[in-house]
């Protein structure tokens, strides 16, 4: 129970310093965007680039 | 009749051997023959498997390993009118004169784009021989560029890069020595301010190659160092590079088709905290060139080369940032190969 307890509160903690943080919630949105953008790009090349091509 | 007898007896043994041996001679022969092609075979497969790490091809150059990805995310966008005339007067020397009339943006600490109209005129020389090439640019602002390259051997390249400008500190020359081996490159560069680098980069396999680079500036007592790898395929271009200065990058390269690439990069810059990715396409059509991205800062960006005639070609190039509200459109012409 304790230790639960003690990784809730560093799962809050995490929350509230990479998330409810402005500064860091906008960079961590950007790289959120950015890789996501890149992984779902090399997703779309891999499995649908043959509907692209001439 | 005992000598009939003794002579009648040796005959026998002596016709029974050779019949005896036959059938164990011919089995042998047909027995040798079928495992051969099956040998061989088994021998091809084992050498399509194996993989020969000492005749690894040569990899590509280090400061080239996103080649492809740069083809298609980073085409020559430009504002305004360009036009480019190239006049051969022999097999090796040429002249080439360039306009550019447009706007250039200033950097401002606002958020607003700040644009100043600006043109320029461009002359320049080129001296191509298969050992030499020399190339020279002169603007009417005063700028001198200057590229000569060398084959002082067969391995051995020299490669001398110099910017010159009116205003004071301003120039800038490097010099590179690239040597190539048999399957690694290695270069080492000299510049001003004390400007010292090198990489080398091995290939690892026959689709993999690694590379590292390190670089001192003298006069702002900073040095890096890099760490970059490629894979590639007859489809696809992985790389991966990683940089002290806090830089990562990221790039893939599909070749859909003979004709159609379709690219993608991811950029982590940690001193700045900026972080971009960008996906492009690269369609090579019959009389034109189609290159576009868009990246996740929201610019969406295209570039036409369209061949009217034979050495005459049409420019168009546009470029939309939605987050900073700044859009640019150029169009020029292409004359002279």
């Amino acid at each position: 129970m304790a230790a639960a307890a003690a990784a809730v509160e560093k799962v809050k903690a995490l929350w509230d310093s990479q998330v409810n943080d402005e500064e860091a919630w906008a960079f961590n949105y950007k790289l959120m965007k950015a890789g996501g953008l890149f992984v779902a790009s090399i997703f779309v090349m891999r499995n649908f680039g043959d509907l692209m091509a001439i | 009749m005992g000598s009939a007898a003794s002579a009648a007896a040796p005959p026998p043994p002596p016709t029974a051997q050779p019949h005896m041996a036959a059938p164990p001679y011919g089995a042998g022969l047909a027995g040798i023959l079928p495992p051969k092609p099956d040998g061989e075979e088994e021998g091809k497969k084992k050498e399509v498997e194996k993989v020969d790490y000492l005749n690894l091809p040569c990899p590509v150059p280090f400061e080239e390993i996103q080649r492809e990805a740069l083809m298609s995310l980073k085409p020559e966008l430009f504002e305004g009118l360009r036009f480019d005339f190239t006049k051969g007067l022999n097999q090796k020397f040429s002249l080439s004169h360039s306009v550019f009339m447009g706007s250039l943006e200033v950097p401002s600490q606002s958020t607003e784009t700040i644009k100043v109209p600006t043109s320029h005129y461009e002359f320049g020389a080129n001296f191509i021989d298969p050992k030499l090439i020399l190339v020279g640019r002169v603007m009417t602002d005063g700028r001198l560029n200057a590229r000569v390259k060398c084959d002082l051997t067969d391995d051995l390249t020299l490669k001398i890069n110099a910017q010159l400008t009116h205003e004071p500190h301003y120039s800038q020359g490097m010099f590179n020595f690239d040597y190539k081996g048999t399957d690694y490159r290695a270069q080492f560069q000299i510049g001003n301010n004390a400007f010292y680098g090198a990489n080398y980069i091995q290939s690892v396999t026959p689709n993999l190659s690694m590379g590292t680079e390190i670089f001192w500036l003298g006069h702002q007592r900073k040095s890096g160092i890099g760490f970059a790898s490629r894979y590639n395929s007859d489809k696809m271009v992985g790389t991966l590079q990683v940089a002290s200065t806090g830089i990562v990058a990221l790039s893939y390269v599909q070749k859909v088709s003979e004709k159609v690439s379709l690219a993608s990069d991811f950029m982590y810059n940690h001193m700045s905290r900026d972080v971009t990715s960008s996906f492009g396409y690269d369609y090579m059509l019959r009389q034109c060139r189609l290159r576009g991205k868009f990246d996740s800062n929201g610019v969406v960006a295209a570039y036409l080369e369209e061949r009217l005639n034979m050495g005459v070609n049409f420019l168009l190039s546009a470029e939309i940032d939605h987050s900073k509200k700044n859009y640019k459109f150029g169009f020029g012409m292409t004359v002279g190969e």
